[in-house]
């Protein structure tokens, strides 16, 4: 009854005469090319409408994008699985048209023909009834796809430029929409109602459709954050982390969730030297599908301490990694020198996301890290115990590197001398001429050190009744440079010598040129006696501390002294003894007693 | 029982009063002591005496009050700052107390406390003078010294007595303030009550 052939995926219907006179003709094979099955949608590409280059307008054309693009591929038919149905049912003799229309409706699925490995583009459907020789006859006929396909080849697009994308979700035309590399079967046209209704008396009708399969993918815009990292995040040990600090000795720092939070905290860090290190670092991804990608980032702020993160594949679940924090060694070694930089910023960048191959991308920014570097682990007095009052301090860390000049020091004594150097000279402090009495150190062998007070200028609380600030003796020096040094890990020592004897001149901290550092309770009233002058004329030291590394001496007190000379030099250069009254009075390097700083507050 | 005498020793030693060890310090109070002519036999005319009693509220110590400023109560360095108001509430001398477990650790405060610095032995004899008045078990001024005559003079920079298991050191806020009547009056209160405190303010 139906000639059928296949051409390029066309069903060919030939007009044909029905025998009682029912004659039905059909379209043109590019009649109603418009009619499609499921559904009837279009996609247009996305013109740049928003006018001249501005940030607005590319804001409002980077609205546009929809993130949509043509597959170029389609689906993936599957040929051998596919096949259309043919159906077919024709009445005649019947007494009215819903009679005979009746007939063909509950015939039809029973006259089949299947056509295989092939899905056509002109399926639909004729059907009517009409009038023959006083009777009626029906007609019904229709061409179904059973059409098998996968949405797309892989899960991943590579754009025209190479650029391997992430697929979301796969829109095929007009058949519906799914996951990527998913098969598919789609059996098409199915709105049976439409194919069977009664259409009324003589009624009649010709519908052609078909499936649109071209492809469209949703790419995945994958959004990756860095929400916290952790330098100093082992507490028990910086084997390979930064150390314990705190802001001051009464406020320490809560770095439970990191140094630097995402739009919240940004807490300095410190480390030693030349150190491998690594730290963590916790991410949020979006969409959650996301289930790894290759992480890593590069250093981009000039000169910064610390170098690259090393890319480290990170697992997420939920759209969290996991674990939690996620390791990463950071590339080179800590500087060699003593440093305070505050350009260390990193450029974040994933890749391979889901093991795509998807290439490098940036998605955020951490920093700007505060980054302190120090020789070593701060020594006693400090204390790296995790919440100690005695670790390391940044208000001590910026005394020393930025007030003393201590920045790019890569040797303990470049260190030591720079910190002497300062607090005799550059930190306003001047001797007590009126006592020589100790303000900041509480004991002549160091014992507790106000260090607060001592960087602040506010006085120790030693001394009685209290007293300007600036004023000291050499138990305070000592006590600042044994301090310091030990903060940046140099385990310079407090030395105390008793008897110490007549000066020669030195200069005197606040002073200047002096050889007789009491000159206001002398006879003489000068600060620069006769050299031969003793007691009441010239007064000397009844003892003095300073401080000794690699022996050799540095005193911020008279001299300075900056790490030049051997204790029996010092001694020799500082200590006049060139008359029997001198002599008298004068210690030798056999009368240096070794002290220490205990106590930090 | 070697043991036991070794304790015993010690205990001896701790009684007599001589068991500073001998560090630079100790041999610096030594030296001062010897200068000064000061006995260091703690026993000699030490009068009962008590603690003062602080509170939040001024203490009153004869025409005085006593107002605690800073209270610093880690040993060996435990001490108290106080203010020394006069009637009018005016701040007339400031003073450190070392209150100790014995007049001997309590005169070892002082000493200590007087020495504590890098002058000369020498120099601290004569900035200091042993006054041998009725204020405290022992009395040490601290001259001032006359720029103009290049001389201590006898206007006392502080004074600084023991009277007990408590030393005081008491400095004029201004050169004119009669610390000597100030420092009497503090050391009568330590032998015959330490003040009381004040209501109502």
């Amino acid at each position: 009854m139906m000639a059928l052939l296949r051409i390029n995926g066309n069903f060919v219907r030939y007009s044909l005469s029905l025998a009682f006179g029912l004659s039905l003709t059909t379209c043109s094979l590019q009649a109603a090319t418009t009619n499609f099955y499921h559904m009837n949608r279009t996609y247009t590409p996305v013109a740049y409408t928003a006018g001249v280059t501005t940030v607005y307008s590319l804001m409002v054309g980077l609205s546009n994008i929809t993130g949509i693009v043509k597959s170029g591929t389609n689906v993936v038919m599957d040929t051998n699985a596919s096949y259309a149905v043919e159906y077919e049912s024709l009445a005649l003799g019947y007494a009215s048209p819903e009679v005979a229309w009746y007939a063909v409706t509950t015939n039809y699925s029973s006259n089949t023909h299947i056509h295989s490995n092939v899905v056509y583009d002109n399926t639909g459907w004729v059907k009517g009834t009409h009038p023959a020789y006083g009777t009626w006859g029906g007609y019904l006929w229709f061409l179904e796809n059973h059409a098998t396909f996968k949405t797309s080849p892989t899960n991943f697009w590579v754009s025209p430029y190479g650029v391997t994308n992430l697929i979301a979700k796969v829109f095929v035309g007009t058949v519906g929409d799914y996951s990527p590399a998913t098969n598919v079967v789609d059996v098409g046209p199915t709105n049976l109602v439409a194919m069977t209704n009664y259409l009324g008396s003589g009624g009649n009708t010709d519908i052609i459709c078909r499936a649109d399969f071209d492809s469209y993918y949703q790419l995945v815009v994958p959004k990756l954050d860095v929400t916290n990292i952790k330098f100093n995040w082992d507490t028990s040990s910086s084997a390979s982390d930064a150390i314990n600090i705190r802001q001051d000795y009464n406020t320490p720092y809560d770095i439970s969730a990191g140094e630097w939070v995402k739009g919240g905290a940004n807490i300095p860090v410190c480390y030693t030297t030349n150190k491998a290190v690594m730290i963590q670092a916790r991410f949020t991804v979006q969409p959650t599908n996301i289930v790894n990608a290759d992480v890593w980032a590069v250093s981009i702020g000039t000169g910064s301490s610390l170098g690259n993160v090393i890319k480290t594949n990170v697992t997420f679940s939920g759209g969290v990694s996991v674990p939690e924090y996620i390791t990463f060694q950071v590339s080179g070694r800590t500087t060699n020198c003593i440093r305070k930089s505050t350009s260390d910023l990193w450029q974040w960048k994933m890749g391979n996301v889901n093991g795509i191959n998807t290439p490098a991308t940036d998605f955020a920014t951490s920093g700007v890290h505060t980054v302190y570097t120090i020789l070593g682990e701060p020594v006693a007095p400090w204390d790296n115990s995790a919440g100690s009052q005695k670790n390391a301090w940044v208000k001590a860390l910026d005394f020393g590197i930025g007030n003393a000049s201590c920045n790019g020091d890569s040797r303990a004594s470049n260190a030591l001398a720079h910190i002497t150097q300062f607090l005799h000279t550059g930190h306003g402090l001047t001797y007590d001429i009126n006592g020589g009495e100790n303000a900041y150190s509480s004991d002549y062998l160091g014992g507790t050190f106000q260090l607060t007070e001592y960087i602040d200028k506010t006085g120790g609380n030693n001394v009685s009744p209290s007293r300007a600030g600036n004023i000291v003796n050499c138990y305070d020096q000592a006590g600042g440079v044994f301090t310091l040094g030990h903060l940046f890990g140099v385990p310079v020592s407090y030395m105390f010598m008793q008897p110490f004897g007549y000066i020669n001149t030195v200069n005197l901290i606040g002073e200047g040129n002096c050889n007789n550092p009491f000159y206001p309770l002398s006879t003489s009233g000068l600060k620069i006696a006769g050299t031969n002058d003793v007691s009441p004329v010239r007064k000397g030291f009844g003892n003095h501390a300073f401080n000794a590394y690699d022996g050799f001496i540095f005193d911020a007190c008279a001299g300075p002294s900056i790490g030049t000379k051997t204790a029996a030099q010092y001694v020799s250069d500082t200590v006049d003894e060139s008359t029997p009254a001198e002599a008298a009075a004068a210690g030798t390097v056999a009368n240096i007693s070794l002290g220490a700083i205990t106590d930090i507050q | 029982m070697k043991q036991q005498i070794f304790a015993g020793w010690i205990i001896i030693t701790l009684i007599s009063g001589k068991c500073f060890a001998a560090g630079p310090m100790e041999e610096r109070i030594s030296q001062f002591t010897a200068a000064m002519h000061i006995s260091t036999d703690s026993q000699t005319n030490i009068l009962s005496s008590s603690h003062f009693v602080f509170t939040k509220q001024p203490l009153k110590v004869g025409d005085f009050q006593l107002k605690q400023k800073e209270k610093k109560e880690s040993s060996p360095i435990a001490f108290i700052d106080v203010d020394i108001l006069d009637t009018n509430d005016y701040v007339v001398a400031t003073g450190r107390i070392f209150e100790r477990s014995s007049s001997e650790m309590a005169r070892k405060a002082l000493l200590e406390k007087l020495v504590l610095n890098s002058m000369m032995i020498e120099s601290l004899v004569q900035k200091y003078e042993v006054a041998h008045n009725d204020i405290g078990d022992l009395c040490i001024v601290e001259k001032s010294f006359d720029k103009t005559a290049r001389a201590y003079s006898s206007v006392p920079l502080a004074i600084h007595f023991v009277r007990g298991c408590t030393a005081v050191s008491i400095y004029p806020m201004a050169k004119f303030n009669n610390i000597h009547d100030i420092s009497k009056v503090l050391d009568r209160a330590l032998t015959g009550g330490a003040g009381e405190p004040q209501s109502g303010k």
